[in-house]
């Protein structure tokens, strides 16, 4: 009991703190009626965990959940799962993650999101005994061979921005193939914020690429037809026998400043 | 007991405080992490495409999440392939493949820059693209095939001699129709790059296909190493699947 009171008032305090600064911050920024939204672990794939706690803030009231541990299940240990939100800002945050067969683990993951931008936090992070920064840039991933299993890959602070403008913000994105063909997916710590008014998908700043430009959770663009049934696709490519015809692009709106 | 849940209450509180504060100690002392394969990025120890002019098979394959790039299948990986590009989803050129395996042009530096990826575990779709789009820089000629038959043949403007146009097959690599350049509705970014241009107008030098308001440059080697075509090529282009192989020759 008294380990859940002094979690409960760390994930406290550090919503608090970070409510005070995104507080400060919101004053230049547009006025939104889209809720920002977080949650602190869900998994895809095989193994699914709905996700836990999530909140969305209702009608742009600031709102928080919390959980100190999360439900037992067969792929991940994460405690202090804390969540809060408001109408342009949201945060996620989640303490001794353990994973993969203590591959992957950290101390502490945070992912913030405020008007459109994004940030993640990690503290005491190792992938397959290597340690993480605590300030990876976005999209920074990690390979990691699982015997038996390939290769996963880990990305921290993976920043995706869908076509609506809304940033999401995943402090921790785990993807694993499995042997069915599946693809199994981890993410701690994700928080969704932004509106298309004060999301940005015209440009790419500074030549960094943001990775997953376009989509939230997947593609939103239309892929139809082709095939992805986890078979060998060399030996279709070998064989000659691709026969579904690759859909016709459809143009973004970004801004790419070409060699003219 | 008592004295292990406490340590462990403690590190917690700790690290909390730690996020809340902004505070971190740097850990990252010998490790390495991916780049990206987008055209933004410059690859380290890629092997390059062994036969730059071949029409390659037709395949196409979209990582619908990001897929770890190997420089030989089974080897040490060296990139990470994202699911999207320029707002666009990933549609890379299968120019080989090996059991397991498919080796795809990628988009990055240096030109003719490719890797393996796994072609098995699910997460990679496949397709064909029955295009081929081939310019001839001498002939100042773009032509564009379906199924082995030209559907349409166009003169345009090429690389300058100090600014050439790079030889070799690339591919399209995006379709953006929001440029700020003045280059037209359509703007179509291809996976090379100029060799002589290490950026230019705040880009990483990507070669495109895209117009141009002066109608008389079509036909003379003027650009920065893009193609510039007429609106009726760039039309017909941005119908063309992502991922279609562009062999550019003398």
């Amino acid at each position: 009991m008294g380990l859940r009171r002094h979690v409960i008032g760390a994930s406290a305090l550090v919503l608090g703190a970070s409510v005070a600064l995104v507080g400060v911050a919101s004053t230049s920024q547009a006025s939104t009626e889209t809720p920002g939204s977080a949650f602190g672990l869900a998994a895809d794939g095989p193994v699914a965990i709905k996700p836990v706690p999530a909140v969305v803030s209702p009608g742009g009231q600031l709102a928080r959940r919390s959980l100190i541990e999360q439900p037992e299940n067969a792929i991940i240990v994460a405690k202090a799962l804390s969540v809060a939100a408001d109408s342009q800002h949201s945060q996620a945050s989640a303490a001794d993650v353990r994973t993969l067969k203590d591959e992957i683990s950290a101390g502490a993951i945070s992912a913030r999101c405020e008007g459109g931008q994004g940030v993640s936090r990690i503290a005491n992070a190792r992938v397959a005994g290597r340690p993480i920064e605590s300030k990876p840039a976005p999209n920074t991933t990690v390979p990691v061979t699982l015997e038996k299993v390939g290769t996963a890959s880990v990305t921290f602070n993976k920043q995706v921005r869908g076509a609506d403008g809304r940033l999401a913000v995943t402090g921790m994105a785990i993807t694993v193939p499995t042997p069915g063909g599946k693809t199994q997916t981890i993410d701690v710590a994700k928080a969704m914020c932004g509106t298309a008014d004060n999301g940005d998908t015209s440009s790419i700043d500074g030549g960094v690429d943001h990775g997953d430009i376009g989509s939230i959770d997947g593609d939103t663009r239309s892929t139809d037809g082709v095939v992805d049934d986890g078979d060998d696709i060399s030996t279709a490519v070998r064989d000659d026998k691709v026969t579904k015809e690759a859909p016709a692009p459809v143009p973004a709106e970004v801004n790419l400043p070409v060699a003219g | 007991m008592s004295g292990r849940v406490s340590f462990a209450r403690i590190s917690v509180v700790v690290a909390l405080i730690l996020l809340a504060t902004g505070l971190g100690v740097t850990l990252a002392m010998g490790t390495t992490f991916l780049p990206h394969a987008t055209t933004f990025e410059r690859l380290q120890g890629v092997p390059r495409d062994a036969h730059p002019f071949a029409e390659g098979t037709g395949a196409v394959v979209h990582p619908t999440s990001s897929r770890v790039v190997y420089a030989r299948p089974g080897g040490s990986p060296m990139a990470v392939l994202p699911s999207t590009q320029l707002g666009n989803p990933t549609w890379v050129p299968v120019v080989e493949t090996a059991p397991g395996w498919v080796r795809v042009l990628l988009p990055s530096r240096p030109n003719r820059a490719t890797g393996w990826i796994s072609g098995t575990g699910g997460g990679l779709q496949v397709a064909r693209t029955p295009y081929l789009i081939k310019v001839e820089r001498a002939a100042r000629r773009l032509t564009i095939f379906r199924s082995g038959r030209v559907i349409g043949r166009w003169t345009v403007a090429v690389g300058a001699p100090t600014t050439p146009t790079p030889l070799g097959r690339t591919f399209l690599l995006a379709a953006l129709s929001k440029t700020g350049q003045g280059f037209g509705s359509v703007v179509l970014p291809t996976g090379t790059h100029s060799k002589s241009l290490d950026t230019y107008g705040g880009g990483p030098g990507t070669v495109a296909f895209h117009g141009w308001p002066d109608k008389t440059v079509f036909g003379k080697a003027v650009s920065h190493g893009c193609v510039r075509a007429p609106d009726s090529a760039l039309s017909a282009l941005s119908r063309v699947p992502l991922g279609t192989l562009v062999i550019i020759t003398r």
